[in-house]
């Protein structure tokens, strides 16, 4: 029983959901439906606590059917695979909860298909070989295709289908990159390519190298692939935004890090994979800045963090690398949070628009919660986002221009959380159309709280997480170990925060002063269509491609 | 030189320039297909080897083609197969809400 834990965390949910489809031909009330969610949810934290005894001992294998490791399908656990299993248990488990209340009218197979995506996300952080990623990324990608349109009809229809077609692209680069990568080794499991990668030639590696980026970015939403991320996650209904935007997202940088530590031997590689991760969180941030509706705002900030992650990773340091899976691991929580939090206000106010919104303190638990994470995804001190951005920072200090676009990065984020703040909790808006709010129904309170209580659990306590999993998983990847241990206080650093603080509330000053230019420039943006987005891709993938040839 | 990995290649560009420049969402769903049977012909003609038999054990045979890409690519089309299936489906319920399905149409 207990050798068989790792694909029990696939088959319980894959079971339920076709349990589920089953119950919901028969009767069609939901609370059979939720029941068994419920418990193939939770399941998993069992699960994972008999892996954490294993895992003590080194890395799990499982080999599906008995066939050995480079023949057969390995499901692998090690200390990364096992931060994101368990991240993405506690994350759907609460945006499940939530989604009871949140989802009400809904009964057809929401949770049919919200099952079918945690098993694709399971299965893409337990899968060892290249083929099974895309095989479960296109069960998670798939299924969040249908539960994005769960949405405001009209508006996340379109939302799915551009969604859709980039995905596609995305599936058939890295399919090709397998391809290629196959005909040159014969070898498909993770392991065994990393040690074989580098008797590939430079310029096959260049190719492999760029389909491969193409994937990811697309995947992880690295500017210039991004723009699919930003409709699809604003028009999903919020514990579904929750999921995508702290989970989904990931998988792809997940990717990058398997890929990337496969050890591709190309010059110059580390610098622009950090230059793409700098412009990617610039590139959200003033994405946001123009923004009104408060989900697309949540969305344009989750590129901007998925850059600060790609940036660490870049470095390929230790501490980088540690502090971009200790950024994942804070950015699910944190986003989650923040995107339940917008789903509370939209599920009382109805409006999306921060400008009509002016709750004030009707929604206290909101109100707080929405207030830690705030803080969080800044980075001020006693939250988790400092520790994670701090050490993202320090691995970058060698390169000066990349510190700085993240230091402003940081004045754009604190900026833009306190905009939602002011316009949705402290102004009162022109024309109030619902006098008596009042706080959303307990199941939901109880997610955000719960996740807000992460927020400050893994900011206060950073080395108990760091130490069993995060350094463990860094020294797997990267060769060069120096163990750094995380202070909390360092006065320097809280210096620092307040100082990006005092000039991020004097730039959103400005953006209240100046709302129509901002008006203008987000007329500007919306103008891109999809093909000239996807004609973008292309052109920047060439272009990288020339620039790696040019330096191998 | 013509022969599968090529043409699998070009299929593979033709189909995304089909994406690109195509603003019909139905010409975009078959320049996907398009696409993806060009990644099926590639990776197909990556495990044939000339001259080889199939990989079915038994005595006197010796040279076999290799069946590995052939397995793998079972799994994409009948990945591929839910992908456009989806996407028409959408492209359905798209036509119903707005009256077109011209991508650049839809306000």
């Amino acid at each position: 029983m207990m050798e068989h834990i790792p694909i029990l965390i696939l088959v319980t949910p894959l079971l339920s959901a076709l349990l589920i489809s089953m119950i919901s031909l028969i009767s069609k009330t939901v609370r059979i439906q939720k029941i068994i969610t419920f418990i193939s949810l939770s399941l998993p934290f069992v699960y994972l606590f008999f892996l954490f005894e294993e895992l003590s001992k080194g890395i799990i294998e499982y080999n599906i059917g008995g066939w050995i490791k480079p023949y057969g399908i390995t499901l692998v656990v090690d200390e990364l695979s096992f931060t994101l299993l368990l991240i993405t248990s506690i994350v759907t488990f609460l945006s499940f909860i939530y989604s009871t209340k949140c989802m009400e009218e809904k009964n057809g197979k929401f949770y049919f298909f919200y099952l079918i995506m945690v098993v694709g996300l399971f299965g893409i952080f337990l899968s060892g070989d290249i083929f099974n990623i895309y095989v479960f990324f296109e069960l998670t990608v798939i299924s969040s295709y249908i539960l994005i349109t769960y949405g405001d009809k009209k508006v996340s229809l379109k939302a799915s289908i551009k969604y859709l077609i980039i995905g596609s692209i995305a599936s058939f680069f890295f399919l090709f990159a397998i391809g290629l990568v196959y005909i040159k080794t014969g070898l498909l499991n993770i392991d065994f390519l990393s040690k074989n990668i580098h008797l590939i030639d430079s310029q096959t590696q260049i190719i492999i190298f760029t389909l491969f980026l193409g994937a990811i970015g697309i995947k992880a939403a690295i500017i210039p692939f991004h723009t699919w991320l930003v409709d699809a996650h604003s028009t999903a209904p919020s514990p579904i935004s929750a999921i995508l935007s702290g989970i989904t997202v990931k998988t792809g940088v997940y990717i990058f890090i398997r890929v990337f530590a496969l050890g591709f031997t190309l010059q110059n590689i580390n610098e622009l994979i950090m230059i793409f991760g700098a412009i990617t969180a610039l590139g959200g941030v003033i994405g946001a800045l123009v923004e009104w509706d408060i989900k697309r705002l949540l969305a344009y900030h989750t590129i901007s963090q998925i850059g600060f992650i790609i940036v660490g990773i870049g470095t390929f340091s230790c501490i980088g690398v540690a502090g971009g899976i200790y950024h994942i691991v804070n950015h699910a929580i944190f986003k989650g949070l923040l995107f339940l939090c917008a789903g509370s206000i939209i599920f009382r106010t109805g409006s999306k628009d921060i400008r009509e919104h002016g709750i004030g303190k009707t929604m206290p638990v909101t109100l707080v919660c929405y207030i830690i994470g705030a803080l969080a995804i800044s980075g001020i001190t006693p939250f988790n986002g400092s520790v994670s951005k701090s050490m993202i920072e320090i691995s970058v200090y060698n390169y000066p221009i990349i510190w700085i676009i993240l230091i402003f990065a940081s004045i754009g984020t604190v900026a833009h959380f306190s905009k939602i703040l002011y316009y949705s909790f402290i102004k009162t808006p022109k024309n109030k159309f619902q006098p008596n709010l009042k706080e959303v129904p307990y199941p939901m309170q109880i997610s955000m709280i719960f996740l807000a209580f992460f927020c400050i659990f893994l900011g206060v306590f950073p080395n108990l997480f760091m130490d069993n999993f995060i350094f463990p998983a860094t020294t797997s990847i990267v060769s060069d170990v120096n163990n750094i241990s995380i202070g909390i206080i360092k006065p320097l650093y809280i210096l620092k925060e307040w100082i990006i603080v005092i000039f991020g509330l004097l730039l959103l000053k400005i953006i209240i002063i100046r709302s129509k230019e901002i008006d203008i420039l987000r007329e500007f943006i919306s103008k891109f269509k999809l093909n000239i987005t996807i004609f973008l891709m292309i052109v920047s993938l060439i272009i990288f491609t020339l620039i790696l040839n040019a330096y191998n | 030189m013509i022969n599968g990995i090529n043409i699998g290649i070009i299929l593979f560009l033709v189909g995304l320039y089909g994406i690109v420049t195509n603003k019909n969402l139905i010409k975009i769903v078959m320049s996907i297909s398009v696409m993806g049977n060009g990644i099926v012909l590639f990776f197909i003609s990556l495990g044939y080897i000339k001259g080889n038999l199939a990989p079915i054990i038994n005595s006197g045979v010796e040279h076999i083609v290799d069946p590995v890409p052939h397995a793998l690519m079972l799994t994409m089309i009948v990945i591929n197969l839910c992908i456009t299936a989806l996407a028409l489906i959408i492209i359905v319920w798209l036509h119903k809400e707005y009256g077109t399905i011209d991508l650049g149409e839809m306000k």
